[in-house]
């Protein structure tokens, strides 16, 4: 007989903590409180299927390869949670440790990547600058040649860094925290959040209303509005991302190829299609619509890497909502306003690869009330103090 | 003297220069009848900057003949049905305007050249011609 | 006449695809299957499916069936090793009990063996071999157009769409995929051989053109229209049963195109399925060809397919035929793609057997089959588990892979697409959706509308990189000065699309060329092209205003001939351009022109107007950003200001050492004196018979002047510069030089020893805010940090001149990181390495200890605030 991986269940009135949000942020707080803390009254709602937002859309690309002190140590407790987390869950999630080149092609980008081979090597990171004889010996059909418009001049290089197969991350996640008896319940779209004396009480949701211990707004392309019900503002803009998928080759590029001057990304899967993405598109936006503008420069900028290619054909092209924050780094913790108010959000372009640190950590933050020193630098309470996080310097592309 | 910003382009191309108000300006690159008449016949384009206000920041090419719209819209996705229209031309930002004879580009001087380029290797398939100022004359004749 | 196909030639007819002629010279096999290597064969003949994909003249993935065949063409079989006949892999079919659907999710929990597992599956993954980095390149462009009405499809419904709009007076464009046959109707633009990809917002369509003419490979066609007639018709996709990716199963409109368009009899003895009872039309134009119609039965009735490299049989529950090939008429699916893409539903139709589109969005219509499917469904779209009955053929998913899928939970049709894979391949969903859909309903027992499809996305069909890209002309910006650059052996730089010299090739090395560059400034004279700065002049009253209101510094009260630093700050403070702003001499009310008959007039603009007039400066990247932000404080302010960006109109060099005088004084009757033009003054004046605006400032810290004049005179002004300064050994110098040149003097490069949260009083800049100004953009904020403890600062530091790190190495105090080095360099003034350095504020003291990363090893230097050149500024005052 078939196990089924998760199991649909009817919406109960009340839990302990209902986390809005059933994507890999949700679940890996949820996977976290029932392990790490022995909470299993949960209630995970997305207005769609599972993985159906940005855990589904990204490129599925992790790193720890930063830039600040406080971004460095973080990714890199992520990432270590991706090595094991095949074995933990008993469910292979495909994380191929395959290496990482950011390129360089200015003067500029190539001293922002010594800053973070710096940064990394002196946070005991794995990361180093090679130049373009190297290069090209890591990946062959790369084009170092003076030809190009932007001359590669130099990699930073990050082995540990690598791609996943994000949907069996989902999955994976939901599988566990369904066996903890913590419930998933897609198509259950939050409409409200009734707050009285600082405190949210109650989630109204498509099917019904439960009263919550403590809410969770682990959204991404909503997470002012969900924000907003519980009157909550937040900093946020949000942009679109974009990538697309081409026609499967025999694989002959085992290294992910992010390209910070001509803003575009390159991998190639185990079934040997190439992802392709690009920088985030630069007017504010809520649209999911792609563009051929859009898909127009990816190709352009990925034929400036790899000329050969020309013949290759794109089969999909989608985007994602990136919610972009004033300094590019998220906001994670306990709103100042309402006090079992949580908030995990405004991931920009890296919300996928922090996806388990940031579970752990909100997890314990809602379980201890305190707020472990990784998330510190994050806290909502941050824009009214003046203290920004640096990793806006190191954005440009950010995969 | 004055020089445009495809000076040294025509140099190399072989043009013959001349003075006209204070600038050199190409008069042919190699017979002015046959440069027309490659015009008349599918497309060409030529360098007008001379004809400039002060403190302008463009260069001015006229772009003509019966398959000046195929090239250009190679190029552009302005509308050419607009007698001006401003926009990108060979990921240039640039002014495109209507002109008896086809249209007039106005584009960043710094960009000239490359813009030039591109014209030229839009218009390989119809055998674009560049044409000096003593054709330019006879088309308008 | 001939192709080669894997080296054999093929002979080749009129009107012939790459794959009639290989089926002609009885080619079966055309490809093995994407995951068991199983033999696949001509299956839809209208490029819709995976199963014909070769490598045609180096390129992978070609589909085949619509290639026209050309002579010479090389023509190569992919996935199959060593031959298509043989494939060592398909011995895959074997292990299939091992490879279930999501097997891999569920073996190799342990990092390692997954390591290991994954090389091996790398190995055989993909389709075709990707062409070798030095293939050929080829031709793509792009190409636009204006539509009143576009039309997709050129079939009988499509055309008279084109028809009645061009009789109304519309102008046309009708887009199919077919080669031109007939002359065609002038009332319309005809795009042949042309297929729509992608309906975007604002009705653009993406086109894809092949061979638009011989010098091109594809070109794609940016359409706007204004109204847009889908009449894309309808595909038929392939029945589901037991062994049916068999070669020799084809689709009924694949047999109908071998027959007529190639003149191919597909077969011998035929098997027909087909829902239609009694003698059907494809019956009938079989046996035209002579092919034996052994049976025809309805899709419920079959049972397997039989036979292994080709199919020999059809066993039925009305017994078992032999034969050579099995007709499917298949179901006959709407290409409704674009209307989903542009919004319009998509929404069951039990009747007709497919899903049809309505609530199309305005100026858009539907004609024709995609519109109204008025085919039956070809059969049921039951199908039971089997593990040899193909859904997908793209990824050989089965439907026991569907059905094991939705039992384990993955039962959203968008789950089910993600777990399986089906729909995911090159066919994106064409041949297999539907039978997805259909078992996922059964499974689930949901209605098929309830079940619903998957999002369609752009581009469908695929569209190639190349295409896309379109012709890969990078624009380049050029100085005026570029090919004088070019002659004095300048090496390049690139900053955004300019070109600058880096420095010029006039010793062995790099780090020579760059040091005799240095010390021909510090020593005598030397010039460097500075028209890639920014340059924006801005007229009217409220000038000043302006710019009191968007730089941190006070400009309203500039005296006319006097220059000034400007900063600029978003509203939070944080630096975002700077530069210098002049409020030149007006010439027209008799102020030192230069020009002693003050009779003619003086461009630069900057000095043709009033003294309300500004000229700003702003660094090379940032004029777009500087100018935007200016537009975007003065919309709606009701000011009296104009801006006009110069850039491109002006050339500029600066010319500085202490022989700088001298060589200017022998082109200009301008003063030049100390007391004539003191530092920080500006004046219009003709230099070598130019009009020019000179300003006297010193960013590399000897005097000098920085002059703005007519790009037209590039060159002119430049040589004569070049010329008079030979005898005091003038050297032109590049962007590295003056960089050393100023790190001796501090100054400070936003962008390189900035960043995105750099503050003028962490830069060491509190003198550029005047917070005694009314208001001013970032005032609040600024105010807030003048009297924070900044987090870090930017200083200086010396170190032992062999020890010179790299810009960007890390700083460490006690060990921990501290910051980082954004500049630093050999001086030869100090005879140390210097730099400039953010580090955190505990480390900021004069005369700190901290440590710099060289080649990764910790270095001892020196913080210091002090300037490390003529600290004084004397040099540039002489």
């Amino acid at each position: 007989m078939t196990e089924r991986m998760w199991r649909p269940r009817s919406l109960q009135s009340s839990y302990d903590v209902v986390i809005i949000g059933a994507g890999i942020h949700g679940l890996a707080t949820a996977y976290y409180l029932g392990k790490r803390h022995g909470v299993k009254k949960i209630a995970l709602l997305d207005k769609g299927y599972l993985g159906s937002g940005n855990s589904g859309r990204n490129t599925a690309i992790l790193r720890s390869n930063y830039r600040t002190p406080e971004g460095i140590p973080f990714y890199d407790a992520s990432v270590k949670l991706y090595e094991q987390m095949s074995q933990e869950l008993g469910w292979n999630v495909l994380f191929s440790q395959c290496g990482h080149l950011t390129l360089a092609h200015t003067d500029s980008s190539l001293i922002g990547l010594r800053v973070r081979a710096e940064n990394n090597q002196v946070l005991g990171v794995d990361s180093k600058l090679i130049f373009p004889d190297e290069i090209k010996r890591m990946v062959p059909a790369i084009d170092i040649s003076s030809r190009a418009r932007f001359p590669i001049m130099a990699a930073l290089y990050h082995p540990p860094g690598g791609v996943i197969r994000h949907d069996a991350v989902v999955w994976g996640y939901a599988r566990a925290c369904d066996r903890m008896d913590i419930e998933i319940h897609p198509y259950t779209e939050v409409t409200g959040i009734r707050v009285e004396k600082g405190r949210a009480l109650c989630v109204a949701t498509t099917r019904g209303n439960v009263a919550a211990g403590a809410v969770l707004n682990v959204t991404a392309g909503w997470a002012s509005t969900i924000s907003k019900m519980a009157g909550v503002p937040l900093p946020i803009v949000s942009h679109q991302l974009q990538a697309c998928v081409t026609e499967p080759l025999k694989p002959f590029l085992d290294k992910v190829i992010v390209s910070a001057t001509l803003h575009v990304y390159v991998n190639q899967t185990d079934k040997g299609e190439l992802v392709l993405g690009a920088e985030i598109d630069p007017y504010q936006s809520y649209s999911m619509r792609s563009t051929l503008p859009t898909l127009e420069q990816i190709a352009g900028h990925t034929l400036d890497l790899f000329p050969q290619l020309h013949g290759l054909r794109v089969l999909r092209q989608w985007a994602g909502v990136c919610d972009m924050t004033p300094d590019y780094a998220p906001i994670i913790g306990r709103a100042e306003e309402v006090e079992n108010f949580y908030m995990d959000v405004g991931w920009g372009t890296y919300g996928f690869k922090a996806g388990p640190i940031a579970g752990q950590c909100t997890a314990e933050l809602i379980a201890t009330g305190k707020t472990p020193a990784l998330i510190q630098a994050f806290s909502p309470g941050r824009f009214r103090a003046g203290r920004l996080v640096g990793e806006k310097a190191a954005a440009a592309v950010s995969s | 003297m004055k020089r445009s910003a495809l000076h040294r382009w025509h140099e190399k191309a072989g043009a013959t220069l001349a003075e006209e108000n204070g600038w050199y300006v190409p008069l042919r690159y190699s017979n002015a009848e046959q440069e027309a008449g490659a015009v008349r016949g599918s497309v060409g384009i030529c360098d007008l900057s001379h004809l400039h206000e002060p403190l302008s920041p463009y260069a001015r090419f006229l772009i003509a003949g019966p398959n000046t719209r195929a090239v250009l819209s190679k190029l552009t996705s302005l509308n050419l049905d607009l007698t001006k229209a401003y926009g990108s031309v060979a990921h240039v930002r640039s002014l495109v305007t209507r002109h008896e004879l086809g249209f007039l580009l106005m584009i960043p001087r710094d960009y000239a050249e490359s813009v030039w380029e591109s014209l030229l290797h839009a218009g390989e398939e119809f055998h674009i011609t560049v044409f000096g100022l003593e054709a330019s004359r006879r088309l308008e004749a | 006449m001939d192709i080669r196909f894997n080296g054999k030639a093929i002979p080749i007819q009129e009107g012939d695809t790459v794959a009639s002629a290989l089926y002609r010279a009885g080619q079966r096999i055309f490809t093995r299957s994407f995951k068991y290597h199983r033999p696949r064969g001509l299956l839809c003949c209208s490029g819709h499916c995976p199963n014909c994909l070769m490598n045609v003249d180096g390129i992978p993935n070609v589909r085949t069936c619509i290639t026209p065949a050309r002579a010479g063409m090389a023509v190569k079989h992919q996935n199959a090793r060593p031959s298509l006949d043989f494939d060592y892999l398909a011995i895959a079919q074997q292990f299939d009990w091992m490879m279930p659907v999501g097997w891999y999710y569920k073996n190799f929990t342990n990092p390692r063996m997954w390591h290991l597992a994954e090389a091996q599956i790398r190995k055989v993954a993909g389709l075709g071999d990707p062409p070798p980095p030095d293939a050929p390149e080829a031709v793509y462009e792009h190409a636009h157009m204006q539509a009143g009405v576009a039309v997709i499809g050129a079939g009988p419904a499509g055309l008279n769409a084109a028809r009645e709009a061009a009789s109304q007076g519309e102008r046309v464009v009708v887009v199919d995929d077919q080669p031109r046959t007939t002359p065609g109707d002038s009332s319309y633009t005809l795009l042949s051989r042309s297929y729509c990809f992608g309906l975007y917002e604002g009705n653009l369509l993406g086109v894809l053109q092949s061979e638009p003419h011989s010098g091109a490979r594809e070109r794609l066609v940016h359409i706007r229209a204004k109204r847009i007639v889908v009449a894309t018709g309808a595909y038929e996709a392939p029945l589901t049963f037991k062994n049916n990716d068999l070669p020799g199963i084809m689709l009924s409109t694949a047999v109908w195109r071998l027959i007529h368009r190639h003149g191919i009899q597909p077969g011998t003895s035929a098997v027909i399925i087909s829902n239609e009872t009694g003698d059907s039309a494809i019956a009938a134009e079989l046996r035209n060809v002579g092919i034996a119609v052994v049976a025809t039965v309805p899709p419920s009735d079959v049972l397997e397919a039989t036979g292994s490299k080709h199919v020999t049989g059809l066993r039925t529950r009305r017994g078992a035929f032999a034969c050579d090939l099995v007709v499917m008429c298949g179901h006959r699916i709407p290409d409704a793609g674009l209307l989903s893409q542009a919004g319009a539903k998509l929404e069951w139709s039990a009747e007709a057997g497919a899903f049809v589109p309505t609530e199309l969005p305005p100026n858009i219509t539907a004609v024709g089959d995609v519109a109204h499917a008025l085919v039956r469904a070809a059969s049921t779209l039951v199908s039971m588990p089997n593990k040899r009955t193909f859904v997908c053929f793209c990824n050989d998913v089965t439907s026991q892979d569907i059905c094991d899928s939705v039992a384990e939970g993955f039962d959203h049709i968008e789950l089910l697409k993600r777990y399986t894979t089906t729909t995911m391949g090159p066919c994106q969903g064409r041949m297999c959706q539907l039978q997805a859909i259909g078992i996922c309903a059964r499974e689930t027992g949901r209605a098929i509308q309830e079940t619903g499809v998957t999002t369609s996305r752009p581009p469908n069909p695929g569209v190639t990189l190349g295409a896309l890209g379109g012709a890969r002309h990078h624009p380049i910006r050029r100085t005026p000065m570029h090919y004088q650059h070019e002659e004095l052996g300048a090496v390049w730089m690139d900053m955004g699309d300019w070109k600058r010299p880096r420095y010029y090739k006039s010793a062995q090395t790099e780090r020579e060329s760059i040091l005799r560059e240095y010390h021909a400034v510090r020593q005598a004279v030397g010039v460097i092209d500075v028209s890639t700065l920014g340059k924006l002049s801005l007229k009217g009253r409220d000038s000043g205003k302006l710019l009191d209101k968007v730089y941190t510094n006070r400009f309203s009260d500039l005296k006319p001939g006097r220059v000034r630093y400007a900063v600029l700050c978003d509203e939070a403070g944080i630096i975002l351009d700077d530069g210098t702003i002049s409020r030149p001499l007006a010439d027209a009310r008799g102020y030192n022109t230069g020009d002693p008959g003050g009779t003619r007039s003086v461009a630069p603009s900057v000095s043709a107007g009033t003294i309300d007039d500004f000229f700003i400066t702003t660094t090379t990247g940032n004029l777009d950003f500087v100018e935007q932000w200016l537009e975007w404080w003065l919309a709606g302010a009701g000011w009296d200001v104009q801006i006009n960006n110069l850039t491109s109109a002006l050339a500029a060099v600066n010319l500085a050492g202490p022989k700088a005088r001298e060589v200017l004084s022998a082109l200009t009757s301008c003063g030049l004196s100390n007391a004539e033009f003191p530092y920080m003054a500006c004046r219009n004046a003709e230099v070598a018979g130019v009009p020019a605006l000179l300003m006297r400032i010193g960013f590399v810290g000897e005097t000098g002047w920085e002059i703005h004049y007519p790009a037209e005179s590039g060159e002119h002004l430049w040589s004569a510069l070049m010329d008079a300064g030979r005898p005091f050994g003038i050297c032109p110098f590049g962007v590295e030089a003056q960089r050393l040149l100023r790190l001796e003097k501090r100054h400070v490069i936003v962008g390189v020893d900035t960043d995105a949260l750099t503050s003028p009083y962490e830069a060491g800049m509190a003198w550029v805010v005047k917070h005694d100004k009314a208001d001013f953009i970032g005032k609040f904020a600024l105010g807030k940090l003048e009297s924070a403890q900044a987090q870090q600062s930017l200083v200086g530091f010396t170190m032992n001149a062999n020890q010179i790190p790299e810009d960007g190495a890390a700083i460490l105090v006690n060990g921990a990181l501290a910051g980082r080095v954004t500049s630093a360099r050999y001086s030869p003034a100090v005879e140390k390495a210097i730099g400039l350095a953010w580090v955190t504020a505990g480390a900021a003291a004069e005369g700190a200890q901290i440590e710099i990363r060289v080649a990764g090893a910790p270095v001892r230097a020196t913080v210091t605030q002090r300037v490390f050149y003529d600290p004084d500024g004397a040099r540039l005052r002489m």
